[in-house]
């Protein structure tokens, strides 16, 4: 979290993992993501330049910034003048894309797509380099082989996002057209069907990328609508990525910091302790702030007792965290609500933070509803107070003590003409 | 949700639910009778494979599993953290 790849923690992080819940850099985010099957599905994008700590959700033309959900509405949402500023959608993607790949998802990303072009098939080239030079299992079929699928589910789902976004966004928008993949993506031969990646992608607006040539090397799937599951679940942060990308390129990314095999196996046997540990204190509610997390971490048997306590946590009650939790506490934020949501806690997406929608909503609500029996009249509140008032001395209409000088008594009266 | 017995299941007679109609849930790597639900994986895994994911990264270690019922693969109140800690949530 924060500033740095939560994998090895000396790069700064590009790329937020919902699934794990992490901010990783992109070298990190390839050895993860293609250590097994499972680890391939997981839905990755882009982290917001402004938090740095929370997947980005939509891209502002005019400020040229990846945003979350909450920087947004605070960047756009509240101002007139900002709220018209156009925003796209930024895409996720599953599987282990190369560099090609992520650059024809995120055009924006790169710098400008013609010399970006170039650069990028010299990366293509030095990436296919290390690729022969890893012994990962993933190869070139690491990304989406699927065909086309549910364009109806795509268009519904454009249709939801429409309404979401409410007057900052066009009114149409454009369905990617999905093409077949190239050939070096065609390799079904050692993947198994779970493994078969798929690249969400919500339909992107703004003119720069109704263009269909950009998404030559991708082949989106259906839309993947556990998106809104796993926001929903997980806290956030990311790093912004720009400033990495144009001071080195995205290959230098990659390149960096090839975790071993082992380095990955000693830190998560270390680490499988101090997690257990670590996630036992996540499970209590997110609510809890910092000082009652520490004194859950010292004390493991009494965990089982703090879920007792926690178990009537409402959602709502997650909005007083915001600025508050620790980064731990925040990842595992999602995890810890359902649990002690007390129902079933995997069926029904967690709502987690106090961005989320339907908790401002009801604010506004509720809002609207004390605006409509605002009275700014002269307005009694007790009338015995009033009494009194009535029949208090005064001097030059400020209230006096008994004993002390005044010149109205109000019970006195003498008419003067 | 089944609550089972306090390991899960292990005397069918108290479990009636069946959480299925389709049949019982298979391991999504080895095919085998699943026996955990990860949910930051949206997948069910039998025990060895769920060890073999859950290990291979500190990140992966962090998932939260849940232990299926072993009569009718619901999702009960034990989970799994880590490698190897598991917890039981009490319920209301």
């Amino acid at each position: 979290m924060g500033y740095n790849c939560d994998f090895c923690g000396h790069q700064r992080p590009v790329v937020y993992c919902r699934s794990d819940a992490a901010c990783l850099c992109l070298s990190c985010d390839r050895n993860v993501h293609s250590a097994n099957a499972l680890s391939r599905r997981h839905s990755r994008t882009l982290l917001c330049e402004r938090c740095n700590s929370q997947p980005a959700l939509v891209r502002c033309t005019e400020e040229r910034v990846s945003l979350c959900e909450n920087c947004d509405w605070i960047g756009h949402g509240t101002s007139t003048s900002n709220s018209t500023h156009k925003r796209q959608t930024i895409n996720c993607y599953s599987g282990c894309p190369s560099s090609a790949e992520l650059s024809s998802l995120w055009p924006f990303f790169w710098q400008s797509p013609s010399p970006g072009e170039s650069t990028c098939e010299k990366e293509l080239g030095l990436m296919s380099i290390t690729e022969n030079i890893e012994t990962t299992s993933w190869g070139p079929t690491g990304n989406t082989v699927s065909q086309n699928k549910n364009s109806a589910g795509v268009a519904e789902v454009n249709n939801d996002n429409n309404a979401d976004m409410g007057s900052g966004w066009d009114g149409s928008s454009s369905i990617l057209e999905l093409r077949s993949p190239p050939q070096a993506l065609d390799q079904p031969a050692g993947v198994t069907d779970t493994s078969l990646p798929k690249v969400s992608c919500p339909q992107t607006k703004g003119p720069s990328l109704c263009e269909d040539d950009l998404y030559d090397d991708f082949n989106m799937d259906e839309v993947d609508l556990n998106l809104d599951n796993y926001e929903e679940l997980f806290g956030v942060a990311l790093n912004h990525s720009e400033e990495l990308f144009e001071s080195g390129g995205i290959d230098s990314l990659f390149r960096t910091n090839d975790l071993s095999a082992a380095d990955s196996d000693c830190r998560g046997a270390v680490a499988a302790e101090g997690s257990s540990v670590g996630l036992v204190n996540a499970i209590q509610p997110a609510c809890s702030n910092g000082a009652s997390a520490d004194s859950v971490m010292s004390n493991k048997t009494d965990s089982v007792l703090c879920f007792t306590g926690r178990q009537a946590h409402s959602s709502l009650s997650f909005s007083g965290l915001t600025g508050e939790s620790s980064g731990a506490d925040y990842q595992d934020c999602g995890a810890s609500s359902m649990l002690l949501m007390g129902e079933p806690p995997w069926c029904p997406p967690c709502t987690e933070s106090s961005f989320q929608s339907s908790t401002r909503s009801n604010a506004v609500m509720r809002y609207k509803e004390k605006k409509k029996t605002r009275k700014f009249e002269k307005r009694v509140r007790y009338a015995s107070r009033k009494a009194r008032a009535d029949v208090r001395k005064r001097v030059k209409g400020r209230f006096v003590k008994a004993g002390d000088a005044y010149d109205y008594d109000p019970l006195n009266q003498t008419q003067s003409f | 949700m089944c609550k089972g017995l306090e390991q899960g299941g292990n005397r069918s007679s108290s479990c009636l639910k069946q959480g299925f109609s389709s049949g019982l849930v298979n391991c999504e790597l080895c095919n085998s009778r699943a026996s955990l639900y990860c949910q930051a994986d949206d997948a069910y895994l039998c025990r060895k494979c769920d060890k073999w994911v859950h290990q291979a990264n500190f990140l992966a270690l962090r998932h939260i599993r849940c232990f299926l019922c072993s009569t009718c693969q619901s999702l009960t109140q034990r989970y799994l953290i880590g490698a190897s800690h598991e917890v039981m949530l009490p319920t209301m």
